[in-house]
């Protein structure tokens, strides 16, 4: 299928040769279908050295043929990822330390808490090992505190057999969980007695501040934006939907508006704009502004502590801004797959444990792919962002996150059309207001205290819109049983009927046309 | 979990369209749109600013207590459950959104099923003092209450017989118990020395008794005070140990109210506790059956009305 479509593709680029972009993205390609492959079934050490041998074999003798030496780096590449991938996945079943004590010095890398504890992810000092701890909620530790832990490893259990937390967790490196040691008190209450903090600030000096100011301006916004409210803001501004209440979360779940709490391309865009705005604004030259936008966008991805779909988004829009700034505009589809292939060398294991990430690129490759061929059939091309727009880069995304969604959480939105379409147009200016909002409080609280009012008006708009709409009935499915096999069935229909389109249609991809680059160019 | 449907990044059009949409003329108009609206509450806050109407919130925070007292701008917190997160979506319900400032926080006791939301509360709002004994825990949770009071730089207030707090439209919260001040120390029993509060608003009253035990009902019915009330907050979320005969009918509320946990371990409310109840015609409302549990009182003269949430 894969071959068919580049074949096709051919036609487009622009001489009849394969052009240097196009192989770019074939052999990154090759690499992420490495880690795919890897990631879901095992391979034979045979096969590895087979796939090596032929394709070295291959180029030895037909390597007068540039076709013959793409196909050798595609495979080499291909290996390359398996590999990579299988190395990490040993890894994590690597489990020798389970059930031996540990005592000694941790750092703590990151803390989250939740209703009634927290828990902690540190790294070991003289091991290196990173350990998942689990206590109550005070006192509270932070990054960069250090510990003195006394506890038993035991490798990580899953509570419930819907979600693979072993493996989540492992993604990262997480293998054990450190159950501190208890003794009872002379109240009969346990007292946790294996963590005691001896040190802080002993992270990396660059990510204490960067964290003091994020907790700066989430305090900010917590004093001033009373809850639901102030969760929303979190979130739209930080990422997260995990501080809601349970109702409030489900609503955003029914009504499939989830994403607007997660820190994707839609908020790292406008972020970019408003930087943009605020360079030009400040008197920079336009590359300058640009330099400063994607400055921004790096400070903000790492701030927000790195999820996956902030990554993607970051890399790209660093990639598109970057592009601007050198007046050529990046292809979509290779700066989609080169976010993609970096992340993968970073850590193979995203593809197949990370939810975050597997939404993340296919709605972004959904918006890519499906998006001109709407426009190219109902919609006129007027103003941008228009209602017809949202509607059309919403179907474009869900269209392929729906059976992503529907396998992990059991549940298909039906009304998120609707509630995208009255949701998505403020969320910029509810960002603008809640960042202003934060800063404010840095500055001049009382100022903030006047913009928590206008920013509360929008936000509460929000999250009465959301829970109306998900009152509806048939506002949601639950979807039980959706298996793996639907899935890949689910894909495989959806890229057969894309490639017919694209034949019948004649649909010209990238979607980033000249028209728009003078746009573009004209305003900036 | 994260999610992101929408990612917009590549869209580059609308990168664009916000261009345009920042041209002088629509940034004026949004400025203008927006200074409007700010009129808009600024009129609303002095509008209902007015307002000095009394609302008693018995908040359903699971196995705890939490009850919000709210007379026009003012407001009284009484114990924060154990789950801050759960007690501020509770105040961002009762509390108006421009309101940041809870003026007084009690203590009854240093349970962590008492104290353990209050951390998040002293956080997040302006609190200006805090109305607790002297009678301390080693817990965890209450040495994180102390630090937090003493950063914000609260003022304490000692909670004893004749402490009260008048709220300007009239409502009244005395301390009834405990009868002197307490030694700075860790209390043990930490129950039998729970601030009683009795609210009085016209001809209302409410007699709330954190986690007293029966033996120091007995203490509180001999200290000669009026404990006459129409609504009682059940002592101990029903415990066998709290609620006895004798203090029902010096009280002789027409309603109780029990603040108790869903399946909670404990086997609160206690049977007994509810036959008895029952059996003095008393109307029982359990937070873990109602939710949060609301009287509102439009005027001192008239009867308060308990209202569906």
């Amino acid at each position: 299928m894969l071959k068919k479509e580049l074949k096709n593709s051919v036609p487009f680029c622009y001489n009849k040769a394969m052009s240097k972009s196009r192989i770019f993205f074939i052999i990154l390609l090759a690499f992420i279908a490495g880690v795919f492959v890897r990631s879901f079934w095992e391979i034979n050490q045979m096969i590895y050295w087979l796939l090596i041998v032929a394709d070295i074999i291959m180029a030895a003798v037909f390597y007068k043929n540039k076709n013959v030496l793409i196909v050798f780096f595609a495979i080499s590449f291909f290996v390359f990822g398996a590999w990579l991938t299988q190395s990490r996945i040993v890894k994590t079943q690597n489990l020798k330390l389970d059930g031996q004590n540990f005592r000694g010095e941790a750092l703590v890398l990151k803390s989250s808490p939740n209703a009634f504890g927290q828990n902690l992810i540190v790294k070991t000092t003289a091991e290196k090992i990173k350990l998942l701890v689990q206590i109550p909620k005070y006192p509270e530790y932070n990054y960069g505190d250090l510990l003195n832990v006394e506890c038993t490893l035991k490798s990580i259990e899953n509570k419930n057999a819907d979600f693979d937390y072993q493996m989540y967790m492992a993604k990262d490196g997480v293998l054990y969980q450190c159950d501190p040691v208890k003794s009872p008190t002379s109240r009969g209450a346990e007292q946790f007695n294996g963590v005691n903090k001896i040190g802080e600030n002993k992270g990396n000096f660059f990510l204490n501040k960067i964290f003091l100011v994020r907790n700066l301006l989430q305090e900010n916004v917590r004093k001033v934006i009373p809850e639901p409210e102030r969760a929303l803001a979190d979130g739209i501004l930080f990422g997260g939907s995990n501080q809601f209440p349970k109702e409030i979360q489900n609503d955003f779940s029914k009504t499939g508006m989830t994403h607007i709490v997660a820190v994707s391309g839609y908020n790292v865009t406008i972020i970019a704009e408003y930087l943009i705005l605020i360079g030009i604004w400040i008197g920079l030259w336009r590359k300058r502004a640009v330099w400063f936008a994607i400055f921004g966008i790096v400070l903000f991805v790492i701030m927000i502590g790195l999820p996956s779909s902030a990554v993607r988004a970051g890399v790209m829009g660093t990639l598109l801004l970057w592009a601007m700034k050198n007046g050529r505009l990046a292809n979509s589809e290779n700066a989609i797959i080169f976010a993609g292939a970096v992340m993968l060398l970073i850590n193979p294991l995203l593809l197949r444990w990370d939810v975050g990430f597997q939404l993340s690129f296919l709605a972004t490759l959904g918006i890519v792919l499906i998006s001109p061929i709407w426009e190219k059939s109902f919609i006129k091309k007027n103003k941008a962002l228009g209602i017809s727009e949202i509607i059309a880069l919403s179907l474009s995304a869900q269209v392929f996150v729906l059976p992503i969604i529907a396998y992990n959480f059991h549940i298909a939105s039906l009304i998120s059309l609707l509630a995208n379409v009255l949701i998505l147009p403020i969320v910029p200016l509810t960002m603008l207001l809640v960042f202003l909002v934060s800063l404010a409080g840095l500055i001049f609280p009382p100022l903030s205290l006047v913009l928590a009012w206008l920013a509360f008006m929008p936000l509460t708009y929000e999250i009465n819109v959301i829970h109306i709409l998900a009152q509806f009935p048939w506002a949601s499915i639950e979807i039980e049983n959706f298996s793996g096999c639907w899935v890949t069935l689910y894909y495989i229909i959806l890229f057969g009927i894309m490639l017919f389109i694209k034949n019948f249609h004649n649909v010209k991809f990238p979607m980033i046309n000249d028209k728009s680059i003078s746009k573009s160019k004209a305003q900036i | 979990m994260t999610f992101s449907h929408l990612d917009l990044i590549c869209h580059w059009e609308f990168v664009i369209c916000h261009f345009t949409f920042m041209t002088n003329r629509k940034l004026t108009y949004s400025i203008i749109i927006l200074l409007v609206t700010l009129v808009v509450i600024v009129f609303s806050i002095i509008f209902s600013a007015r307002k000095n109407n009394l609302d008693v919130y018995f908040l359903n925070v699971g196995q705890g207590d939490a009850i919000l007292i709210s007379e026009g701008q003012n407001q009284m917190l009484i114990d924060g459950g154990k789950d801050g997160r759960l007690l501020l979506q509770k105040l961002g319900k009762y509390i108006p959104f421009w309101d940041r400032k809870i003026e007084i926080v009690v203590a009854t006791h240093p349970d962590q099923d008492h104290i353990g939301g209050l951390i998040d509360v002293l956080r997040t709002y302006k609190v200006e003092k805090i109305l607790k004994t002297n009678a301390e825990s080693d817990s965890e949770v209450y040495q994180k209450l102390k630090e937090v009071i003493s950063q914000k730089g609260l003022e304490k207030v000692d909670a004893k017989k004749d402490a009260t707090v008048r709220f300007p439209g009239g409502t009244v919260a005395s301390v009834l118990f405990p009868l002197t001040s307490l030694p700075e120390a860790v209390d043990e029993a930490s129950n039998d020395n729970s601030v009683a509060i009795k609210l009085v608003y016209g001809e209302n009253s409410f007699l709330l008794t954190g986690d007293l035990p029966s033996a120091k009902e007995t203490e509180l019915i001999n200290s000669g005070v009026d404990i006459k009330s129409d609504v009682l907050k059940v002592g101990h979320h029903g415990s066998r140990y709290s609620t006895s005969d004798d203090f029902l009918s010096a009280i002789n509320p027409t309603d109780t109210i029990i603040s108790v946990g869903k399946n909670n371990s404990y086997g609160h409310p206690n049977q007994e506790v509810l036959d008895r109840l029952l059996r003095n015609k008393i109307n029982i409302l359990r937070t873990d059956e109602m939710g949060d549990i609301i009287y509102k009182c439009q005027s001192p003269e008239s009867k308060c009305a308990q209202v569906a949430n």
